[in-house]
């Protein structure tokens, strides 16, 4: 029987009529079902997945009916949705409600008025699947955000629900996090039979488990298939949402097609094996661009042994850290959770004082620089939370913040039209979707004119188009002669866009590269492409790479 | 081991009672009693740092003494006259250093009532009278902290394009303070949307909620709480007969105890020895449990 039955939904907010957000909308969610669904920032998958608990449905105006069990969602009690439909959001904070581990497992059983000796079972049952007896009394205050995302998991799971909607909930976790929280969901669904629907950036982890694809734009679903399926029927629409799709599949479709299309790295590894049986490889390399680090005479930007702890007794988080970035390129610095990446960040624009240690910024030490003039036309960091910035009702006050009395449009129109934020500026900053959040705050640094930018975790949270354009970006900045030193988790990102990679463990960059050195050197800590490829190639670490040798050997 | 294992109710009663007898009881021994065994408590949960302030706070009972004393002459003792003609009198002396010892026993009684009662008793207590006020109680513990965290952020997030309240002269100091502040109220609100569809989603206005609770009331908790009873009841019999107050104003007078006062004087040490105890009993029970292996 259908759990769900989406009938003909279309949705449109106030004052917003003639722009509906979901334009008739139809399909069936079967019971245990595992359903992905995808779509670009806007395209209204959140507004959806609101629709399917009446208590979240957004206030507007709708048209067509949602079933629920045969039932009509908006007669279904309260009871009954609060504990059969299960809804994790986006936002690990957030969602939490008390103060402690154990409570915020009780809290949804509290308020279904559990009798104690059940909701002991329930939370001890949870608390064990999930692994969260360790921290059961802790406060969820030092959690860390992928401990936090599967405390929301558990809690939800405690009420026994029939069906989990889980909207983006890895968007603000680390990779490895991530990957731990989506193989828990398919466990879910494995064991369990839990139906689930998700909405989720990161493909690559849960194509491969999904029953159905469903591929949402501009309000309207364009794709309804099986995973080995809707890279075609992407492809034969050719929707951007193609780009969003995982590497093997995009390699796939990009090469001549024999075979069936793989969505995992083993089975694109297969593929690739077989495609090139008894085949002689002419060519296994890509030219790479390459600048020796060695010979970076005159860096931008220059630490020396810094030392840094935050407290008296505490331990050293930065232990003798050396970088050096040469002018006019993209470094990032890739590596694990809680290493000191963004305290290096940090150190480096003068937040955090090293207790040993120089850092030259072109050439002059970072303290014999006045106040005003660091900050003024020299250094400037986006921060990890982008909401840190934002002080103002709407986008163009928050920008003028920053240009003060200076009646100096010009550049404010310019960096403006730079992010391409300009159908942005009269929301209310806390209004826009993360990306936008995010080329909001970049637009705000950008106006105080760095030389030097210094990016911490920026494509956390962006959808892979969003990706494309933020890359976009950067590289008219650095065009336009500004450094950027970028701290990130994304592997792909920094292999695509960066001249140079470092890897920063235990206090210090271990070793600086460009990302074709850098990532063929990794077996683990590399890109989808180049795991995928390397038994047959030496250097490939992007998509293209793989495409553009795959190409030359047919 | 320690009188935290004990179920909160047994704990709350505990800070409760010794705090209502130390405020009634104006007995000198009632009173030295009550204070040698909560700074001997204090030490116990705190260690050397409870000695250090345990005696600092003598000197806080000291001062308060000699205030007391320059302000209030009642009293027919008189010692003396301060400079402004006023008469200082024994009593008042007296009194003033009974209330300033009663004052700081009840600091070092809720310093130890800091240690036992976790965020989790006092959620579950208020589980008891009211499971909505608990979960009141939780979101408070959870919310207030982040107000802090989340200013600390936007700070950080701030110096790093030159907009810190440490940064630039003062006019500009001042207008982002300002700002940072309406962020921290803006962005906290905006949290904590998130957070009510979070709790509407999870059944939060349903009718009949209950509480969980982390604790269950066992044998050793019952046996805890008949002997506080019995002590407890004892001591306020004593009190409804008058043993346990002397009279201060005009004249000290207290009566020489007798045979009935000495039995109270153990009742009272008794009841604010238990914790104390209970403690160092397991703890030996505990090294002879290991001494087995």
């Amino acid at each position: 029987m259908a759990l769900f039955e989406i009938k003909n939904l279309s949705f449109s907010y106030p004052d917003y009529e003639d722009n509906p957000v979901l334009k008739s909308v139809n399909f069936n969610i079967n019971q245990g079902e595992f359903i992905t669904l995808c779509g670009k920032s806007g395209s209204g998958k959140t507004t959806l997945l609101k629709h399917l608990k009446t208590v979240l449905t957004p206030y507007g105006k709708r048209t067509g009916e949602i079933l629920y069990k045969g039932n009509r969602l908006e007669d279904v009690d309260l009871r009954t949705q609060s504990s059969e439909i299960g809804y994790v959001m986006q936002n690990p904070d957030n969602q939490i409600v008390t103060d402690k581990v154990w409570h915020e497992l009780a809290f949804g059983l509290e308020s279904l008025g559990t009798p104690q000796d059940i909701m002991r079972l329930r939370v001890a049952e949870m608390a064990s699947y999930f692994g969260i007896q360790g921290w059961f009394h802790r406060d969820v205050a030092d959690l860390s955000g992928g401990q936090k995302q599967l405390l929301n998991l558990a809690s939800i799971m405690a009420m026994q629900p029939k069906v989990l909607i889980l909207d983006e909930p890895t968007s603000q976790l680390d990779p490895i996090a991530a990957s731990d929280f989506l193989n828990t969901i398919k466990k879910i669904n494995r064991e369990l039979g839990t139906t689930i629907i998700i909405t989720e950036h990161r493909l690559e982890d849960i194509l491969s488990a999904s029953d159905r694809v469903i591929v949402m734009d501009k309000g309207s679903v364009v794709a309804d298939d099986a995973p080995a399926g809707i890279g075609e029927h992407l492809k034969t629409i050719s929707s951007d949402m193609f780009e969003a799709m995982p590497t093997p599949v995009k390699i796939y479709y990009e090469v001549e097609k024999n075979g069936v299309c793989p969505l995992t790295v083993r089975d694109g590894r297969k593929w690739l094996s077989e495609s090139f049986e008894g085949k002689d490889i002419k060519v296994s390399k890509v030219e790479e661009k390459s600048f020796d680090l060695e010979e970076v005479t005159n860096p931008v930007l220059h630490l020396k042994e810094l030392w840094f702890r935050y407290e008296k007794n505490g331990e050293d988080i930065l232990k003798g850290t050396n970088l050096k970035v040469k002018s006019n390129t993209i470094h990032t610095i890739v590596g694990g959770n809680g290493t000191g990446k963004s305290t290096t960040l940090k150190a480096i624009c003068n937040i955090c004082k090293p207790y040993r240690g120089k850092i030259l910024i072109q050439g002059k030490a970072i303290d014999k620089y006045k106040s005003g003039e660091l900050f003024n036309g020299m250094l400037a960091m986006l921060p990890q939370n982008p909401q840190c910035l934002f002080v103002k009702k709407t986008v163009r006050e928050d920008l003028l913040e920053m240009i003060g009395k200076r009646d100096d449009t010009r550049i404010l129109d310019e960096v403006v039209r730079d992010c391409q934020i300009e159908s942005l500026l009269s929301a209310h900053p806390f209004d826009l979707s993360g990306g936008e959040q995010q080329r909001v705050a970049l637009a705000k640094v950008l106006l105080t004119n760095p030389k030097i930018l210094l990016l911490d975790e920026p494509t956390k949270g962006m959808d892979s188009i969003f990706k494309i354009q933020f890359a976009d970006i950067l590289n008219r900045l650095k065009d336009r002669g500004v450094t950027i030193v970028m701290v990130s988790h994304d592997v792909e990102f920094c292999a695509r866009y960066a001249d140079c990679v470092s890897m920063f463990f235990d206090g210090g960059i271990i070793t600086s590269n460009t990302p074709h050195r850098f990532f063929v050197e990794n077996s683990f800590y590399t890109t989808a492409a180049n795991r995928m490829s390397r038994h047959i190639f030496d250097n490939a670490i992007t998509n293209e790479d793989v495409i553009e040798l795959c190409r030359k050997n047919q | 081991m320690r009188f935290d294992a004990y179920h909160p109710i047994i704990n709350f009663i505990y800070f409760i009672s010794v705090i209502v007898c130390t405020l009634t009881f104006d007995h000198p021994i009632y009173i030295s009693v009550a204070y040698v065994v909560m700074f001997a408590y204090y030490i116990k949960l705190r260690g050397v740092k409870g000695i250090k302030i345990g005696f600092s706070l003598i000197a806080f009972a000291i001062v308060y003494t000699v205030i007391y004393a320059s302000y209030n002459h009642f009293g027919v003792t008189i010692l003396g006259q301060n400079n402004i003609g006023n008469n200082i009198t024994l009593e008042s002396i007296v009194y003033g250093l009974s209330v300033g010892i009663r004052a700081i026993t009840v600091m070092m009684t809720l310093g130890c009532a800091f240690q036992i009662i976790t965020k989790d008793k006092v959620v579950y207590v208020f589980g008891r009278i009211s499971p909505k006020l608990s979960l009141f109680i939780a979101i408070l513990f959870r919310s207030v902290p982040r107000v802090g965290v989340r200013s600390k952020a936007i700070d950080i997030g701030r110096k790093g394009i030159g907009k810190s309240f440490s940064q630039g002269n003062i006019l500009s100091r001042i207008r982002n303070v300002i700002s940072s502040t309406s962020s921290v109220v803006g962005w906290t609100i905006e949290d904590f949307i998130d957070t009510s569809s979070s709790m509407k989603s999870r059944g939060y206005s349903l009718r009949g909620r209950t509480a969980y609770s982390l604790y269950s009331f066992d044998n050793r908790d019952r046996l805890f709480l008949i002997v506080m009873i019995f002590f407890m009841v004892t001591l306020w019999g004593a009190w409804a007969l008058d043993y346990t107050n002397i009279y201060y104003d005009p004249k000290i007078i207290m009566p020489k105890p007798g045979g009935v006062d000495v039995w109270l004087f153990v009742a009272y040490a008794g009841l604010l020895i238990m914790p104390l105890l209970s403690e160092i009993f397991s703890e030996k029970r505990f090294r002879h449990s290991l001494d087995i292996y």
